[in-house]
């Protein structure tokens, strides 16, 4: 009996040894497990990749590796991406990928890491990362079966912007539907002729992302219940309309080529009154004088009859190459740089963060503290993120050309050449020749 | 004697509008380098304005663009010579022996679209080891400049005069003697276009940098586009960044225009 | 002096020119046999490194590239051999013929527009005496910016809502134009804006050309007694004909693939009234990822700009003097 004791005893203390020396192999996370190794960042032109080249400091400090970034305009980013994973580059470690957009081609060509094993893998992610607190709907963007392609780094969609001084002078209510949009420029335009009215993008790739809550708002979507385009049904359809002749009887001369870069201009020199764009684009507006006083934004408001509000918000991701042979270090920025340390700080920077929790920080409030807009802008953020859609074009593969379809769509409208049904009609084929 | 100096009037009218409509957008270009970035594309155009230097600050502070017009440098410097040292002997030859194809062959690298080569130089430059190395893109930037040469000197060649040539041979010159003594100094005025042609076309050329190059040999040009992109939009650093860029090629043009009087008007021809 | 019996306005210039070459003993460049004739001595061999570079350099992307035509290559499927599928497919693409139709009313514009304003600076600075160093370097400074800054300029300078043209026109008293905004107004746009930043790359061509032609065979003209226009047109344009075919050729291989200034300002658009087979296939290949198509439309524009490369080289022969 003793003996068995003695038995009990040593098995006990065993298991409880081997139990003990589970945690022990799992804290075995550290930050400085890849010193010395060199990691290449590609990233494109954002708010996001200017500020991480101004922090990146601090990873090195961290993990003693370090960093060479690399900051490509969209279009080149693009050119010199898809050139160096075709040729299979393994000089390309980390690189930012608008899963919203590219993540189901990327994904099939083979060029994104597999992270769900690295989430799993206590020895390699540290214990305080927590991926559930990024929202589930940001998680799924990037997830394609069981593989996790990316990370999110910031979240971003079209808010509504408008000068809160010339609505007051010309004794115009802030618009609190979809519908007072219309009402709204008709009387800021009998106002004053000479203050520009509404700007917004009517270049075709850029145009779904501004007008696609136009369309969900007013109860139309992109899709028929079977999954066929549904650019044609009414509600649709009257979203089209009202994108369309917003800027045809209220834009700026010349909008058919216009995209961020023109309205912000507009917007910036006060020559418009109100606009759908960028939340990005923010820091920079507050750079033009005045624009942080007599400027308001939010969510674009929801149709009065639908009640509905359904805006568009995306994110950018970081992800590794598939190709990359320094993946444990790749890993490690993606880790910190999505961290809650490093995305409070990101805010400042005009970085809205995909975790939630960090708009509760201090560093976070203090911010705000100074500037009534940065809290509503915050807030439509806040909002976008619990409400928003990263899907914005009939179902496929083929998003971009997708997207152009649409913009087209838009482009004849203002153009006179088709009626918003027909317009939507001719789209809705060429769509369902992308399925 | 009146007419003349009326023509010479005239000519100098000319001028007056010729640079008024050429130079403006670029003395535009450079007021606004000095601009603060948000008065950039005001209008009416601000012509009296605070001069700031921050545009230049953010250029060399954060982005490093010391390094890449060095590197800039590196590569056109490079291609230039390597384009003159292949493309003289070869428009010679094409001149003297009246052919067109050899000229034509050569200028395929500027018939099809940059894109096109794009992956297959990387697959290629991988396969040796060269891609992120100055010497890559020395090569194919040589691929744009040698075709520019050549064409630029035919005309000069065409118009040698044969017995030049010819005199030397009986005289017993080697080939490479007749080609220095002999052409080279005949076709001076094509060299020295076409040397500021390909050092223009190689400093201003960003596809290839954009893929082959690395890092650290990134060129001025390619770093050029990164002002622009949603939300971060910089006027005042592209405006900075355009005059930094166009100074290198202006200040060559400067110093070497002066050798563009040469060639047969100087005399060559009594030799 | 020899004399040539001078008629006014007939092509005797030009014969003085010829005779006078021929006195000096200058072979006729524009008969080949003769010129082959009096051949001593073989050079070709000068151009072999030239040619074994450009072959080492373009010889594995053009057999790429036209595999590539030949394939379907969408990213994320196995690439797959369809020999001339994607050319069919071009055939029946309207975006492709419309493609091609601006690609060639671009160039016709532009070309035109660029030879003639470039022949007429290139001559005008050379021959002034107050256009030396800086001036006449500022004369041919506008292709040497940046084409993304050319770009940017264009859409500050040109945009309808906020830009200086139109504050300019109405400060004189004309109406607005909508520039590269309006699918009836974007070609002839761009047309202008290319023009702009490339005649004086015509100029410094003809000004070098014209700086090297031997002076006695205008003195000799001078004396003859001709007008200025006379001069210019029997005398000057012939000989710089061998210079202007080198200015054409080097603008229409450009033209013909412009590409940055299109995509920066419109991106093909508005509609598809700027989409020039360059845009075209970069949008194919790098936004919708449709390399084997995009590798098609590649190859076709590489073909029509051999096609006119090979117009100028024979116009070669046949301006020479």
């Amino acid at each position: 009996m003793k003996k068995l004791q003695h038995v009990v005893f040593a098995l006990g203390l065993a298991l409880g040894a081997s139990a003990a020396a589970a945690p022990a192999h799992a804290q075995a996370f550290n930050w400085r497990s890849q010193d010395g190794q060199t990691i290449n960042l590609m990233l494109n032109n954002h708010p996001w990749s200017q500020a991480m080249r101004d922090l990146v400091g601090e990873f090195t400090a961290k993990t003693g590796i370090r960093t060479r970034i690399e900051i490509f305009n969209e279009e080149q980013f693009r050119a010199r991406l898809t050139t160096l994973m075709q040729g299979r580059s393994a000089d390309l470690d980390v690189f930012m990928s608008l899963t919203s957009r590219e993540g189901a081609v990327f994904h099939r060509a083979g060029w994104y890491a597999d992270l769900a094993p690295m989430i799993a893998n206590p020895a390699l992610t540290a214990p305080d990362f927590n991926y559930e607190d990024f929202g589930a709907s940001i998680r799924s963007a990037s997830t394609f079966g069981n593989q996790v392609v990316a990370l999110p780094i910031n979240q971003e969609g079209p808010l509504f912007y408008w000068r809160k001084d010339i609505f007051a002078r010309c004794n115009v209510a802030e618009p609190m539907a979809l519908e007072d949009l219309p009402d709204a420029a008709a009387k800021l335009r009998a106002c004053d002729a000479n203050q520009g009215v509404w700007a917004a993008r009517g270049i075709r790739g850029a145009v779904p992302y501004a007008l696609s809550a136009f369309i969900y708002n007013l109860g139309g979507s992109y899709a028929l219940p079977d999954g066929k385009p549904g650019l044609s049904q009414p509600a649709s359809v009257r979203g089209l309309e009202m994108y369309a002749n917003l800027l045809k009887n209220y834009g700026p001369p010349g909008a058919l080529n216009h995209t961020f870069t023109q309205v912000i201009e507009l917007l910036g020199q006060g020559r418009v009154a109100m606009t759908h764009e960028s939340s990005n684009e923010f820091a920079n507006i507050m750079r033009f004088a005045g624009r942080a006083q007599d400027l308001g934004v939010k969510v674009l408001p929801p149709s009065r009859d639908t009640r509905i509000s359904k805006p568009v918000a995306i994110g950018w991701t970081a992800t590794i190459s598939a190709h990359s042979r320094r993946q444990q270090a790749a890993w490690l920025f993606l880790q910190w740089a999505t961290s809650r340390e490093i995305q409070a700080k990101l805010v400042t920077a005009g970085v809205a963060p995909p975790r939630a929790s960090v708009f509760q920080g201090a560093e976070f409030n203090a911010w705000v503290a100074e500037q009534p807009i940065r809290k509503a802008w915050a807030d439509a953020l806040i909002e976008i993120g619990r409400t928003g859609t990263g899907v914005y074009q009939s179902p496929t593969d083929r998003v971009p050309e997708a997207r152009d379809l649409i913009g087209n769509a838009v482009q004849q409208i203002v153009q006179g050449q088709m009626s918003p049904a027909d317009a939507a009609r001719a789209a809705d084929a060429e769509l369902a020749k992308l399925q | 004697m009146v007419r003349e100096r009326v023509a010479r009037l005239f000519d100098g009218v000319q001028l007056v509008v010729v640079l008024i409509v050429l130079a403006l957008p670029i003395a535009w270009t450079f007021l606004s380098a000095f601009k603060p970035r948000t008065e950039v594309a005001v209008l009416p155009p601000k012509l009296f304005f605070t001069p700031t230097l921050e545009n230049f600050v953010e250029l060399f502070a954060r982005n490093d663009f010391l390094h890449h017009t060095i590197n800039s440098l590196i590569v056109s410097t490079g291609s230039t010579v390597l384009g003159l040292a292949l493309g003289i002997p070869a428009s010679f030859a094409i001149a003297w022996h009246r052919l067109s194809w050899p000229a034509t062959a050569t200028l395929f690298a500027r018939m099809a679209p940059g894109t096109l080569f794009l992956l297959p130089w990387l697959l290629m430059f991988n396969e040796i080891g060269l891609v992120g190395s100055h010497l890559v893109l020395i090569l194919t930037h040589a691929a744009i400049t040698l075709p520019i040469a050549i064409w630029v000197l035919l005309p000069y060649c065409d118009a040698l005069p044969r017995e030049l040539v010819e005199c030397a041979q009986i005289d017993g010159a080697r080939a490479d003697q007749v080609l220095r003594l002999v052409v080279l100094p005949v076709i001076m005025s094509g060299v020295v276009v076409s040397a500021i042609l390909s050092f223009v076309f190689s400093w201003n050329y960003f596809l290839f940098a954009l893929v082959l190059s690395g890092i650290e040999t990134k060129t001025a040009i390619v770093a050029s586009f990164n002002f622009i992109g949603e939300g971060v939009t910089n006027w005042g650093a592209l405006m900075a960044a355009a005059v930094i860029i166009a100074l290198p090629p202006l200040i060559l043009t400067l110093v070497i225009q002066r050798r563009l009087v040469g060639g047969l008007a100087a005399g060559a021809v009594k030799g | 002096m020899r004399r040539v019996p001078l008629m006014p306005n007939s092509p005797n210039f030009s014969e003085t020119v010829r005779l006078e070459r021929e006195r000096r003993g200058y072979p006729r460049l524009g008969s080949p046999m003769i010129a082959r004739s009096s051949l001593r001595g073989s050079y070709i061999w000068m151009a072999a490194p030239a040619l074994a570079f450009a072959v080492a350099m373009i010889g594995f992307p053009f057999a790429y590239a036209i595999w590539l035509a030949l394939s379907e290559v969408i990213l994320g499927s196995p690439p797959r051999f369809i020999g001339l599928g994607n050319f069919q497919r071009l055939a029946t693409d309207p975006e492709f013929w419309n493609g091609l139709k601006l690609t060639l009313t671009l160039y016709a514009l532009s070309i035109t527009a660029q030879m003639i304003l470039g022949t007429w600076l290139g001559l005008l600075v050379a021959r002034s005496r107050y256009a030396k160093g800086l001036v006449r370097v500022i004369l041919v400074s506008p292709f040497m910016l940046p084409p993304v800054v050319i770009g940017m300029m264009a859409i500050v300078i040109l945009d309808p809502s906020f830009g200086i043209a139109n504050w300019l026109l109405a400060k004189i008293g004309l109406g607005p134009s909508l520039w590269l905004s309006d699918p009836s107004t974007v070609i002839l746009t761009i047309a202008g804006l290319d023009t702009w930043q490339w005649t004086p790359f015509v100029a410094l061509i003809v000004m070098g050309g014209y700086l090297s032609l031997p002076s006695d065979v205008f003195e000799a003209v001078e004396i003859d007694g001709a007008t200025p226009w006379q001069r210019f047109w029997y005398v000057t344009l012939p000989m710089l004909g061998p210079t202007l075919v080198t200015a054409a050729v080097l603008r229409s291989v450009d033209i013909l693939r412009f590409f940055d200034v299109i995509y920066l300002t419109t991106q093909g658009g508005p509609g598809i009234s700027s989409t020039t087979l360059n845009i075209l296939a970069y949008r194919r290949g790098f936004e919708f990822f449709d390399f084997g198509y995009a590798s098609a439309i590649m190859v076709t524009l590489t073909a029509v700009v051999f096609g006119s490369v090979m117009v100028f080289a024979r116009l070669r022969r046949a301006v020479a003097w």
